[in-house]
């Protein structure tokens, strides 16, 4: 509880756009550019998060466009909506129905018109986690990974290039040190920074 | 950090690397395909939101006395004032008066004696005469002709009189009973029965004026 009012208080002010992202509902309805770029970056990772967990096996392009026009369609639920917090939920719901029909249309492309009811019934998806399949569940995922997103781009860009090539392209520190550049020694340096700015950028206890 | 954060970390980049590398590698955490992807759409809709509020019927927006008016409210007056016309009318003509129609005459003459007396005059005939479509009744007995005097046809909507040339009495008795109002009785005395006939037409007269009240 203390580090958490010490982050609160102490915080640096790049790091105040970091964490979870709120977006006021109003803003959204009044056009609010801004806000609308907000909720984008959110509604945009809980839907990729949807589509790469429900259908993994779909090709990345399509992938993206399923999770961009679901995205695209909350706009006209903004005026019903309470909340930014039913408009992350509703983006879980659309994706799945996108996904729904895109994978029904290659069905009846396929072996012709018949009845598929659920994504389960197709070929490509694959099984995941049953905590997975909770809406809620698919978009805390979503959230905490724009969380980190957002987090990472909070670490000097130094540090973070290190921590990008070494976990998340995969590459070994010899690697990384040809690629950018740097002397093998510093690698190791540069890289407990950058998870230490990391974990700093990051809210406390997340995920 | 400790190691085991600095662990767990590691663990949850390597985990979320799929997705974190398809959310781009600049300085958004947007990809800028998808950026402005969402943003063109978002001005589509937008510019489309704004052109159904334009479309919209002039009327919305207008202060209610500047805005057309419809027929309906135009003709509205029209048509209420033709209504209540009409309901007049109905109520009027349903509750005058019937037709003027002629009164039903029935005539009859007491004559006890009969010929033997001796006038000249053939009252019978003078009725006949007078009431061309009636057939006069004769009776020569009192009570026979108070039972006719009390038969009255029921349900008529016409007035109807009753002569009686009491030649005895020397009188012409006018009974008229109306579908409205109390029955009417005049007496008209025949000192000389050669001015029957001119008795009769006033009686006519009579009966000619009492119906049409």
């Amino acid at each position: 509880m203390w580090r958490r009012l010490v982050w609160l208080l102490f915080k640096p002010a790049s790091q105040q756009a970091q964490g979870s992202v709120e977006v006021e509902i109003e803003q959204l309805r009044a056009n609010d550019r801004t806000a609308w770029n907000r909720a984008f970056e959110v509604l945009f990772a809980i839907s990729l998060s949807v589509c790469c967990s429900a259908a993994p096996s779909m090709n990345h392009h399509e992938q993206e466009d399923v999770a961009v026009e679901a995205v695209e369609e909350i706009y006209d639920y903004v005026g019903k909506v309470n909340s930014f917090e039913e408009c992350k939920r509703l983006v879980v719901t659309i994706s799945k129905n996108r996904l729904l029909d895109r994978f029904r249309s290659k069905a009846t492309v396929k072996h012709g018109a018949g009845q598929v009811d659920s994504l389960e019934q197709l070929e490509g998806f694959e099984a995941v986690d049953a905590n997975q399949r909770q809406p809620d569940a698919l978009m805390l995922a979503g959230e905490n990974l724009m969380i980190l997103k957002r987090a990472l781009l909070g670490v000097p860009e130094q540090y973070r290039e290190v921590v990008e090539e070494i976990h998340l392209k995969g590459l070994t520190q010899q690697e990384t040190a040809d690629k950018l550049g740097l002397k093998i020694g510093s690698i190791g340096v540069y890289l407990d920074r950058g998870l230490k700015a990391l974990r700093q950028n990051l809210p406390p206890g997340w995920p | 950090m400790n190691d085991d954060e600095k662990l767990k970390l590691e663990q949850e980049l390597k985990k979320a690397a799929p997705l974190l590398n398809r959310l781009g590698d600049g300085s958004s955490p947007l990809p800028d395909h998808v950026r402005a992807r969402l943003n063109a759409a978002l001005d589509r809709k937008i510019a489309a939101a704004s052109t159904v509020v334009e479309a919209k019927p002039a009327g919305n927006r207008r202060d209610e006395h500047e805005r057309e008016p419809s027929w309906l409210e135009v003709w509205r007056w029209w048509i209420g004032l033709v209504t209540a016309t009409a309901a007049i009318v109905l109520i009027v003509v349903l509750n005058r008066p019937g037709p003027n129609l002629p009164p039903v005459i029935q005539v009859a003459m007491l004559d006890s004696v009969g010929t033997v007396r001796g006038t000249g005059v053939q009252p019978l005939e003078l009725l006949q005469q007078q009431w061309k479509a009636v057939k006069p009744q004769e009776f020569d007995d009192a009570a026979k002709l108070k039972r006719w005097e009390d038969d009255w046809p029921t349900g008529s909507k016409q007035t109807v009189v009753k002569v009686i040339y009491n030649r005895d009495a020397r009188e012409i008795l006018v009974l008229l009973q109306t579908k409205a109002g109390p029955p009417i009785t005049k007496v008209l005395q025949v000192n000389d029965e050669h001015d029957l006939a001119i008795i009769l037409a006033s009686a006519t007269a009579l009966i000619k004026q009492s119906s049409n009240r």
